[in-house]
C-alpha cells in the first residue's frame, strides 16, 4: 500500500462480504460503510490513517494505490487493534480479491453465525462439507489466531523466556530476601518457640508476612502496569497492546507462587530452629 | 516431690555428639529450686549453667536423670502438651532481650497472652499496666531500637511475667548490661518476680548481682559444687573466679 507522497507499508485488507456487508467492525469515526459499494473504495481504520497521513487531520476520498490499482478511502474505522501494527483496511470481497491480485485459493474459510435454531457444529460440517472451505465461529477463529501465534511464531518462546527469568529472578531475590529476613531474626523465633509459641502459629506469621509484601507489591506492579496500558492505549501504534484481567489474575497466581516458595525456604529454617538456641550466645 | 520444691534435678545428665566427639555437658546434676526464691546458678563459662537451665526450661531432653519441674516429668510429656506448659508455667528473660523489632514494647510484652489465645485489646492492656509498674508507662509504644537496653530488658521481664508464670528462668539479664541498670533490673527481678507462687531461676557470672540470691549453686564441670542458702556477700566475701572467666575480686 501506498500513498500518492511516497508513503507505503504493509496492510492487512479484509475483504466483506459483497451483498450484506458482513462482518465490518461496528464503529465508524468517520464516512459510512455503505460507500463501500462504491467501486475501488476501502475503509481504513484510523491507526492505519494516522500511520500514512501523519499530523493530517481525518479526510474522506483520498487516494491510495493497493498492488498497482487505485483505492479511495471512503471511510475511516476504530476497527480492533490487530497484534502487528498494520494498518487495517476493508473493502467488499471482490474489490478485495482484486487488490490483492490473482491466487489459486482465494477464500480459505468462513466466518459463520448460526440462526436460531441451527447447531453450530452442523452448520459449519455442512458448510465445509458443500464447499470444501473451513467454517469458523468467532470464538472459533480467535481461538484459530491464538494457536496460530503459539504454534507457528517465536512468540511464546520470547516471551516465555522473559517470563521464565522473571520467575526466577522473583523467586531467587524473594527466596534470599526474606531468607536473610528470617536468619536475622532467628533469635526472636526462638525465643517465641521457648515461650510456647508453635511451629504452626510461626509459619503462619511467616506465611503472612510474605503475603503481605507479595500483596504490596503485587499492588504496586499491577498499578505501573495498568499506568503503563493505559499510556500505550492512547498510542495508536501500540493500541493493540491491551492489559486482561487475565493477565493481572494470572500475575496474582505467580506471585503467590512466589511468595510461597520463598516462605517455604525460610520456614524450613525455622522449624528445624532448636528452641534452646535462644540461649547461645 | 517436696510440695516447697519448684525444680528437682537427680542425676541430670546431658551429653552432645556421639562416639569419640561426645561431649557431656551435664555429669550428674542434683539440685532442688523453692518456690518463693531466687536460685542463682553461677559459675565459669562452659561449666554447663545454661544447658542446665535449657533442661529445666523444657528446651532440651537430658540423656539420663530425672528433672521435675511444676510437679510435672517435663521430659516425659508429648511435644505438644510440652510447648503448652512452657507457654502457661513459664517465663523467659534473655541475656539479647530478643524482642520483636517490629512490635512496640507494648506488643512485646503481650506476646504470652497473645499465645495463649487472649484478645489484643486485653493482652495489650495487660501488658501497658504491667509495663507501667516497671516503670515504662511512658515508652509503652516505643519500638525495641527506640528503647535503652534496660528499658528492653524491663520489656522483656514484662514478657516474662505477664502470663503469672510459676517459674521464671533467666539467662544472663544483666550482661548486655552497665553496671547501673543491672543493678536496677535486678532489683526489679526481685521486687516483681519473686512471690511465695513462683520460683526465679537466674543464670548469671556476674558477680555484682549475687546478693540477691535467696540460694546460690555453683557449677564447674557440668556439676553443681555447691549450693548456699541465703549466702552472704558481705565485704569479706572474695569471689575467685573459674578458670577462663575475667579475673574480678570484691573487698
Amino acid at each position: 500500500m501506498r500513498t500518492l507522497d511516497g508513503k507505503f507499508d504493509v496492510s492487512i485488507c479484509l475483504g466483506l462480504d459483497d451483498a450484506t456487508l458482513a462482518g465490518a467492525p461496528r464503529k465508524m469515526i468517520l464516512g459510512s460503510w455503505e460507500r463501500l459499494r462504491e467501486p475501488d473504495s476501502v475503509v481504513i481504520d484510523k491507526a492505519g490513517y494516522q500511520l500514512l497521513f501523519p499530523d493530517q487531520p481525518l479526510q474522506l476520498d483520498r487516494t491510495l494505490e493497493l498492488n498497482d490499482h487505485k483505492a479511495t478511502i471512503v471511510g475511516i474505522s476504530d476497527a480492533s487493534a490487530p497484534f502487528a501494527s498494520y494498518p487495517v483496511m476493508h473493502a467488499r470481497y471482490s474489490q478485495a480479491v482484486n487488490f490483492v491480485g490473482s491466487e489459486r485459493t482465494q477464500l480459505s474459510f468462513i466466518l459463520v453465525k448460526p440462526q436460531a435454531g441451527v447447531k453450530t457444529p452442523e452448520l459449519t460440517k455442512r458448510i465445509e462439507d458443500t464447499t470444501g472451505l473451513r467454517a469458523r465461529t468467532s470464538e472459533q477463529f480467535q481461538w484459530d489466531c491464538v494457536v496460530y501465534y503459539l504454534k507457528h511464531t517465536g512468540i511464546p518462546v520470547n516471551f516465555g523466556i522473559t517470563i521464565a527469568i522473571a520467575l526466577i529472578v522473583g523467586i531467587v531475590v524473594a527466596g534470599q530476601t526474606f531468607y536473610i529476613f528470617t536468619i536475622e531474626n532467628l533469635k526472636q523465633f526462638g525465643a517465641l518457640k521457648a515461650i510456647g509459641v508453635t511451629n504452626w502459629r510461626i509459619t503462619r506469621m511467616i506465611v503472612l508476612q510474605a503475603v503481605i509484601v507479595g500483596a504490596m507489591g503485587f499492588s504496586i506492579g499491577s498499578g505501573l502496569c495498568t499506568v503503563f496500558f493505559a499510556i500505550t492505549l492512547q498510542n495508536m501504534a501500540t493500541r493493540g497492546m491491551v492489559l486482561l484481567w487475565q493477565n493481572v489474575v494470572g500475575t496474582g497466581v505467580a506471585i503467590f507462587v512466589v511468595i510461597i516458595i520463598a516462605s517455604l525456604i525460610s520456614i524450613r529454617r525455622v522449624l528445624v530452629l532448636e528452641p534452646a538456641a535462644v540461649f547461645r550466645g | 516431690m517436696n510440695s516447697e520444691l519448684a525444680v528437682q534435678c537427680r542425676g541430670v545428665e546431658k551429653a552432645f555428639g556421639n562416639g569419640g566427639g561426645k561431649v557431656l555437658a551435664l555429669r550428674g546434676v542434683d539440685l532442688d529450686v523453692r518456690y518463693g526464691e531466687m536460685t542463682l546458678l553461677v559459675g565459669p563459662s562452659g561449666c554447663g549453667k545454661t544447658t542446665l537451665l535449657s533442661v529445666i526450661a523444657g528446651l532440651l531432653n537430658s540423656t539420663a536423670g530425672e528433672v521435675t519441674v511444676l510437679g510435672a516429668q517435663i521430659e516425659q510429656l508429648p511435644g505438644r502438651q510440652q510447648i503448652l506448659f512452657r507457654r502457661q508455667n513459664l517465663g523467659f528473660v534473655f541475656q539479647q532481650y530478643n524482642l520483636l523489632p517490629a512490635l512496640t514494647a507494648a506488643e512485646n510484652g503481650a506476646v504470652p497472652l497473645l499465645a495463649a489465645g487472649v484478645g489484643r485489646r486485653k493482652a495489650i492492656g495487660e501488658a501497658k499496666r504491667l509495663l507501667s509498674t516497671l516503670g515504662l508507662g511512658d515508652r509503652v509504644d516505643a519500638l525495641p531500637k527506640q528503647l535503652s537496653g534496660g528499658e528492653q530488658q524491663r520489656v522483656a521481664l514484662t514478657r516474662a511475667l505477664i502470663h503469672q508464670p510459676r517459674l521464671l528462668v533467666c539467662d544472663e539479664p544483666t550482661a548486655a548490661l552497665d553496671a547501673d541498670t543491672g543493678q536496677a533490673v535486678m532489683e526489679l527481678l526481685a521486687g516483681e518476680a519473686v512471690r511465695p507462687e513462683r520460683a526465679v531461676i537466674v543464670v548469671t557470672h556476674d558477680n555484682r548481682i549475687f546478693g540477691f540470691a535467696d540460694t546460690m549453686a555453683r557449677m564447674d564441670d557440668g556439676r553443681v559444687v555447691s549450693v548456699e542458702s541465703e549466702p552472704n556477700f558481705g565485704s569479706e566475701h572474695v569471689f575467685v573466679p573459674h578458670q577462663g572467666m575475667k579475673q574480678e575480686v570484691r573487698v
